[in-house]
């Protein structure tokens, strides 16, 4: 039952109505793994990997005490090293993520919950994590860190965030990988409302970086299904385009076109071997959960 | 293609509504905020062009409705060339049978001029014939059943219907045979009028009006009234009064005859919608006292023989010889009284007055048994004397009359009271001036007839006495003309077969006061007794003469106004032959009409009927002209082939109902 109960943080309508960031990613993260059986993913940065022989200059926090007490002799511990990678997330933060669709809280929104669970469960597991949010241009950076107290400017500058300004994805992707030296994880949540020749230019940019990319797409079920009847003025939330259309006239050839242009992005991100997510905002969180500790432990290997 | 009402088209500017309104018209939408605008784009000027297609398609389809209304009643009817699937000829007739065509040997005429066109037609063709005013119809027969059937029919009196034969044509464009219409009339005003308001021709293969090559001009005098005046022995004076309802002045001739005796003729003429009054003195060779039959008649041309006729009962009184006896006690009052009787004598000649004038010195009880009245100018002792004689003289029907002078003997008019030969008792003389109070008061006497009436006439009020006496009537007796004391005028009482009267003034008043009015003769009538000269009724041909109540008829249960000669009506009731009606008790004829249709008995003439400016034969070709239509030459030149029209009202009206549905089709289902 307390499973059950902790499972229903993981519903964006649930998280809306927490409002608190901090608390927002603390009930995510506990509600997934309460969900979960024992989990295959604890301790991966401390791992055990042989002993050698004790040199003169090893530092003595390392010597094996148990095995000089049972041989007589001293012996090193060895440990893979650490996995400590730095974890970017990029949220997007143009107008267009703050379509909400018909329920209470935008992709924005959605996006947020994301990042501050994804924020709260690397800190969690020793990763630095840092957070970027852009529109047209690079608004708030926050370099990785992986101390505890980050989180706190993580979840502070996510529950500021407001939705504002065009989408420039491409821009900012180039600029993000120019300035971030550190090969490490990029997690992308967009609804990748841009050229499409552009963002795949700049994923294959940071990609060249040899970072790890996670993409996240936020979609609302509105936006997939155009559920509207009779005549109505679409207005564009970044431009002034306007179009008056029947949706029922248009609906099932405007779905078959986003249905191809997902295939398409899903395509090309499967090429340049880019883990690609599709979110639903109306579903729960988890499956963002998977994915990212899915990529975490392919990378371990 | 034509139209019926071309005048409807008009309406087809309606179509600017439509227009307009989708000119300005302005789509209502709701505003939705959206990011994924690239993929509306596509099927954004899909939707565009699906709603403009819609909306043009809602203008079309609201445009055609109202051009389909407006041409469904402006009617529009196309024309084409239908090859004749047969030769066979089909006639039809229209044979005007109203009552007009009775006038002479008109319907005659049309009967020969049908009967010829039958003869030339081949013995195949169809032929139906309708009688226009009968309404009596023969449907498609062979040319001797037609002729047989022709020849029964009959003027009726009943107006000409033209849509009786309008009716029988076959629809246009269904015909494509050889067709022929003859239409047999008079065309009298009423057909033209119905004519005129025909509406679209009938298209058929040939037409042809049959009408009177000479029509005389018809005519409709009627004779409102006919009453006789100063009468005679030996000759009936008739004044007869006539209207004409024609549209031309008409030459008339009134004839009127005493059962077969000779006719007498007088002419008359008449102005169209005037009246005019004619005098005719019929000789009079039988004045038994039984009613005689007069007819009074005028020739008119309008076919309506009954309504030119009028029928009169006139029943003269019996030829009577009065013997008067006048006792006097002064030559002055006798001589007055004789003077009036001699007046009233010579106004009615048929009473006789056979007047002596006898001093009471020289009265004995055998003068009484000759005389039929007894006046008495003042009441004489002389009189007790011939008491007895008097009492009998009344009691087998003598008249008695008495003036009250100044000089009486009140003895012997106790004497004559008591004994019954007075009906009110003189008391006491007044000397001074009275007035009448009423010209006429309430009376119970069977007496009280024409003379009683004739003396209503005259206004007797205020008429001034110089002396009266003041009176007490007795049980039986009957006061006429009250004085302001509350005393009568005049006492009446009947006493066996006869009658005792007793004037409360004496003979020298009443006559040289009296006589400066016209009233002394209606009062020495009345006291006389001398009804009525003349008695007069009117009835119908051949029924019964009554007096009781005016005319009669053999006729079926009919109500009947019955308007007296003083203007008053009454309502009656023709039953089993014979008029009921409240006795009318007036002299002079009494006029009858029966309202409603028809008319028979009356004196009117059916609505329509009445005259009658006879059509030229322009009128009657143009009126043709309006009924039909013939094949046009050039069909004619193609041989078997007719003009088929076809009307397209009910095709236009149909559409316009489907348009609706459907604009509301796409109206409600597209915008989705």
């Amino acid at each position: 039952m307390a499973a059950t109960t902790k499972q229903n943080y993981l519903d964006p309508q649930v998280l809306n109505r927490l409002g608190n960031m901090s608390l927002v990613a603390r009930c995510c993260v506990q509600g997934f793994f309460s969900g979960l059986h024992p989990s295959p993913f604890h301790g991966f940065s401390v791992e055990y990997s042989d002993h050698r022989q004790y040199e003169r200059g090893d530092d003595l926090r390392f010597l094996d005490w148990k095995a000089y007490a049972r041989s007589d002799k001293l012996y090193i511990k060895r440990f893979l090293q650490e996995t400590n990678v730095p974890v970017h997330i990029l949220l997007d933060a143009s107008n267009s993520m703050t379509f909400s669709g018909d329920s209470d809280y935008s992709k924005l929104s959605y996006g947020c919950f994301l990042s501050a669970a994804l924020a709260f469960l690397m800190l969690g597991q020793g990763d630095s994590v840092g957070l970027t949010i852009f529109n047209d241009k690079i608004r708030t950076k926050i370099p990785p860190r992986s101390r505890r107290t980050h989180l706190h400017a993580i979840l502070k500058a996510l529950q500021h965030c407001k939705g504002t300004g065009q989408t420039d994805l491409g821009s900012v992707l180039h600029t993000f990988a120019e300035t971030t030296s550190r090969r490490g994880i990029v997690i992308l949540i967009s609804d990748l409302l841009d050229d499409k020749e552009e963002i795949q230019r700049a994923l294959a940019h940071l990609k060249f970086l040899q970072h790890d990319i996670l993409l996240f797409h936020t979609l609302d079920h509105m936006e997939l299904a155009l559920p509207y009847d009779g005549l109505v003025q679409f207005e564009d939330m970044e431009s002034d385009n306007r179009v008056q259309v029947y949706p029922k006239a248009i609906r099932e050839a405007y779905m078959e076109k986003v249905a191809a242009y997902l295939e398409s992005i899903e395509k090309e991100t499967g090429r340049s071997q880019i883990d690609y997510c599709r979110l639903d905002t109306s579903k729960p969180l988890d499956r963002a959960f998977f994915a990212y500790l899915g990529k975490r432990k392919r990378m371990r290997k | 293609m034509s139209f019926l009402n071309i005048l409807f088209l008009v309406g087809a500017v309606g179509i600017a509504g439509p227009i307009l309104a989708h000119l300005l018209a302005r789509p209502r939408f709701k505003r939705i905020p959206f990011t994924m605008m690239q993929f509306l784009e596509a099927g954004e000027m899909e939707s565009q062009r699906r709603r403009r297609f819609r909306n043009i398609l809602i203008l079309l389809l609201r445009c055609a409705i109202i051009l389909c209304i407006v041409l469904g009643f402006a009617g529009p009817v196309f024309e084409e060339k239908v090859a004749a699937t047969e030769d066979q000829a089909t006639v039809i007739v229209g044979v005007d049978d109203s009552l007009s065509l009775a006038y002479e040997n008109r319907f005659e005429e049309s009967r020969n001029a049908i009967e010829q066109r039958l003869a030339a037609l081949p013995a195949d063709a169809r032929i139906t014939i309708v009688g226009l005013a009968s309404g009596q119809r023969l449907q498609e027969a062979d040319v001797p059943t037609a002729v047989a059937f022709l020849k029964q029919l009959e003027p009726v009196p009943a107006t000409a219907v033209l849509s009786n034969l309008l009716n029988s044509l076959p629809p246009s464009g269904e015909h494509a045979g050889n067709l022929s219409v003859y239409l047999a009339s008079d065309f009298t005003p009423h057909m033209l009028g119905q004519i005129s308001g025909h509406g679209e021709p009938a298209t058929v293969s040939n037409y042809e009006a049959l009408f009177p090559t000479d029509p005389t001009p018809p005519t409709n005098g009627r004779i409102i009234s006919v009453r006789p005046s100063a009468p005679t022995a030996e000759v009936l004076q008739l004044a007869v009064v006539l209207e004409h309802q024609g549209a031309e002045v008409a030459h008339l001739e009134i004839q009127a005859h005493i059962g077969d005796s000779e006719t007498v003729v007088a002419p008359v003429t008449l102005h169209p919608g005037r009246r005019g009054s004619v005098t005719l003195r019929l000789p009079n060779e039988d004045t038994s006292g039984e009613s005689i039959p007069v007819t009074v008649s005028v020739r008119t041309n309008d076919g309506l023989a009954a309504d030119n006729h009028h029928y009169l009962g006139v029943a003269f009184p019996e030829r009577s010889e009065t013997y008067v006896l006048i006792l006097c006690t002064n030559r002055r009052e006798a001589f007055l009284v004789q003077t009036a009787l001699d007046a009233l004598g010579n106004s009615l000649p048929h009473f006789q007055f056979t007047t002596q004038v006898m001093p009471y010195g020289l009265l004995d009880p055998s003068s009484l048994q000759v005389a039929d009245t007894v006046i008495v100018t003042a009441a004489d002792p002389a009189l007790e004397r011939v008491s007895d004689a008097l009492e009998t003289f009344v009691k087998d029907g003598g008249q008695l009359i008495t003036f009250l002078g100044r000089e009486q003997d009140e003895s012997t008019l106790k004497t004559l009271y008591t004994r019954g030969l007075l009906p009110a008792h003189p008391l006491e003389l007044k000397e001074n001036a009275i007035t009448l109070t009423a010209a006429v008061a309430p009376t119970r006497s069977s007496k009280a007839s024409g003379a009683l009436r004739a003396l209503q006439n005259y206004d007797l009020g205020g008429y001034v006495f110089d002396a009266w006496y003041a009176c007490e009537m007795a049980p039986d007796s009957e006061a006429q003309w009250f004085l302001e004391s509350g005393d009568a005028l005049l006492y009446r009482r009947e006493s066996g077969a006869g009658e005792t009267i007793l004037l409360n003034t004496s003979a020298d008043d009443s006559l040289s006061g009296l006589s400066k009015s016209p009233a002394v003769l209606p009062l020495y009538s009345y006291l006389l007794g001398t009804e009525g000269t003349l008695l007069v009724a009117s009835f119908d041909a051949d029924a019964p003469i009554r007096f009781t109540c005016a005319p009669s008829s053999a006729s079926e249960n009919r109500s009947v106004i019955i308007t007296t000669p003083a203007g008053q009506r009454r309502d009656g009731e023709f039953a089993q032959g014979s008029l009921r009606a409240p006795p009318l008790n007036e002299l002079g004829i009494a006029t009858s009409t029966t309202p409603g249709a028809p008319v028979y008995l009356g004196l009117n003439v059916p609505p329509g009927e009445t005259d009658l400016t006879p059509a030229t034969e322009a009128q009657i070709q143009g009126a043709m002209a309006r009924l039909f239509r013939k094949a046009s030459a050039e069909t004619a030149q193609e041989g078997n082939h007719t003009t088929a029209r076809t009307h397209f009202s009910a095709w236009a009206l149909a559409a316009a109902l489907g348009l609706l549905l459907l604009e509301t089709f796409v109206a409600n289902r597209m915008v989705r």
